[in-house]
């Protein structure tokens, strides 16, 4: 149970280390390229670009990303690779397609298998996994550059992200790609394989009174998959994402596909370490983030894994409740329960791919959250709601690794912070690499740092209050309440898993059922993904900028150290009360509330 | 949906939430 976690973070962490130094190395622009790769590099270089260049280039580039991939969308009835005939995608999901992907969130509001064709998942999202997954490192690589060396050489945007898509995705993606081939993972442009059932009529018959044939959809998985968990991108091919057998073939593919997913956003500590020059504090942020992320996992393992499904279990008495709901309050009468005869000493097995243990499913889900990935191998729906805490806590803090380059980002503006505070405690000025902290500073923190709650907490009350919420909930209470926080938690992560009973899909445009407030949850998860992913780039780029330009103060004999275990329990505690101080009322009304009961399990 | 409304709306939805996020960056010059 306890093996495969600690096997997925051994692994990770001892590789991490030498890929560290490989990402210095190229990042610092060490490299000597190949000569037919020198050429087109020269002329990508256009120089130095101070922190608004830098940051403006992003900006642009996204956009021009966001447009392209909504332009391909809305042509893909017309484009080739298209054998199931796939329609055109509803404007808002295409919208909202759009932005999920160019900003490395992958919140699916659709299907791929059902609403995609093999065009559109080669031209729209395995693109973006490359692109969006390059703009977040290159975010994290030109705070480095302005902390070292002031606001005006960040760095050359473009010729970052070549660097980060040539030398380190394409060939670490190769690589893992062929591993994947070999582990049975279906890699052609074929739409579909139609087969017959074993049992003939399972799919039903036609006019003729035939039985029908299932379609099994295929496509280029052996590319896809390796770039959707190294980028932490963690868009599905499939809407079952790595639960399905052809996104996750083995128990092999489902530890590696963890472990790419945590290595990128691992290594990149110590490359924020190694390129500062200040390894051991490096060493400190990541044993911080390490432990954070052992706890989460050890939290989602313990209540998932040792713990059965409340839903399965005895409920003696028979109970009446009111239940109210669009506006109506109407008795729900539950039943006195003998327990089904399910022998639930492997803890709660619903929705879990038991293919790959018992334990995968919960450490999937914290791990993926932790990292920003949003790739799933279980139902996060189905999790035990004292679970479900830990993949919500992840979003809510965000800094535990996270995604590449973001999630030591935020974990940046946590720092500031936390040194603020510690400055403001012993009546010293805050200073963090030498550098004094100052109003400006902070002000960019707390900006940084609080549109994150902002962007989960208002549209969540909002949604809750509304019919916008409650008719697109599954379940109805305390769970449906979680299912929307989930929803924006992870929109405002970038993050891109779900409780995927929440209805948010049109899909089609000419679907005849579409879920009655779809629209407003593609419109609403547009603004937040993209008010998430930029303004906490933007001000620590800011931030950033600001710091690097003042003179380093020497060092002292009461200059606070960044390098000792003290500011390791430092940051953790600023992390944890500062997380809990935001989202704890949040947490009690949702999952906690569930757990207690009464409606509809728990208790 | 009406494409001839949706597909304007919602592809400047996208565009005008990354020039909002535009304005931040210059608003973080006077900050």
């Amino acid at each position: 149970m306890w093996l495969l976690p600690i096997t997925m973070l051994a692994t990770t962490a001892i590789l991490a280390i030498p890929l560290s130094r490989y990402l210095a190395w190229i990042m610092n622009g060490e490299y000597h390229p190949p000569r037919f790769l020198a050429w087109f590099e020269r002329r990508l270089n256009t120089g130095d670009q101070d922190w608004k260049q830098y940051t403006i280039a992003l900006l642009v580039f996204n956009i021009l990303l966001f447009a392209y991939s909504y332009l391909v969308m809305a042509v893909q009835p017309w484009m080739p690779l298209n054998d199931l005939h796939r329609g055109m995608l509803a404007p808002t999901t295409m919208a909202h397609a759009a932005m999920s992907l160019s900003t490395n969130t992958d919140l699916q509001h659709w299907s791929g298998d059902v609403h995609f064709s093999n065009f559109s998942q080669i031209f729209v999202m395995i693109a973006n996994f490359f692109f969006s997954a390059s703009i977040g490192f290159c975010a994290l690589a030109a705070i480095i550059r302005a902390l070292k060396f002031g606001p005006k050489k960040v760095g050359c945007f473009f010729i970052d992200m070549w660097r980060v898509m040539i030398y380190m995705f394409l060939p670490i993606g190769f690589v893992l790609s062929l591993v994947c081939l070999q582990q049975g993972m279906p890699m052609t442009f074929k739409s579909a394989q139609m087969v017959s059932t074993v049992e003939p009529a399972s799919m039903g018959l036609d006019d003729k009174g035939v039985a029908k044939q299932q379609t099994v959809v295929l496509g280029p998985l052996a590319a896809f998959i390796p770039m959707k968990q190294l980028g932490t991108n963690g868009g599905g091919f499939f809407g079952a994402n790595s639960a399905h057998p052809f996104e996750n073939p083995t128990g092999l593919t489902n530890f590696l596909e963890s472990v790419a997913m945590m290595l990128f956003p691992m290594a990149l500590v110590f490359m924020y370490g190694r390129m500062l020059g200040k390894l051991k504090h490096a060493w400190v942020i990541y044993s911080v983030m390490m432990a954070l992320m052992i706890g989460t996992i050890a939290w989602s393992i313990y209540y998932d894994t040792y713990r059965p499904n409340p839903g399965l279990t005895a409920h003696p008495k028979e109970r009446t409740f009111q239940l109210e709901s669009n506006g109506k309050s109407r008795p729900i009468t539950l039943p006195a329960v003998a327990g089904l005869p399910v022998d639930q000493h492997l803890g709660n097995l619903e929705s879990k791919e038991l293919r790959f243990g018992t334990s995968a499913g919960a450490t999937f889900a914290a791990m993926t959250v932790d990292v920003t990935c949003g790739a799933v191998n279980c139902a996060h729906d189905s999790l035990n709601p004292m679970a479900a805490v830990s993949p919500m806590a992840g979003m809510w803090v965000n800094c535990i690794y996270g995604g590449k380059g973001v999630g030591m980002i935020n974990l940046l503006v946590f720092l500031i912070i936390g040194v603020f505070i510690a400055g403001q405690m012993v009546g010293r000025t805050p200073e963090y690499l030498g550098k004094k902290i100052g109003g400006r500073e902070m002000k960019l923190a707390m900006i940084g740092l609080l549109i994150h709650p902002i962007m989960i907490l208002w549209p969540s009350g909002l949604f809750a209050a509304t019919t916008w919420g409650q008719k697109a909930e599954f379940n109805p209470g305390s769970h449906g309440f979680s299912e929307i926080v989930y929803e924006f938690s992870s929109a405002s992560a970038n993050n891109g898993s779900g409780f995927e009973g929440l209805g948010d899909t049109w899909g089609l445009n000419d679907n005849p059922n579409p879920a009655p407030t779809s629209q407003a949850w593609d419109i609403a998860t547009v603004i937040v993904i993209c008010i998430s992913r930029f303004i906490p780039i933007i001000a620590p780029i800011a931030l950033a900028a600001g710091m690097g330009a003042k003179k380093a103060a020497p060092f002292g004999l009461g200059t606070m150290r960044d390098d000792t275990p003290t500011f390791g329990f430092l940051l953790i505690g600023t992390i944890v009360i500062i997380g809990a101080l935001l989202f704890l009322p949040v947490a009690a009304l949702g999952p906690v509330a569930e757990h207690m009961g009464p409606i509809p399990f728990g208790g | 949906m009406d494409l001839m409304i949706w597909i304007p709306f919602t592809f400047l939805l996208g565009v005008g939430s990354m020039l909002l996020c535009y304005a931040f960056l210059i608003a973080c010059e006077n900050i």
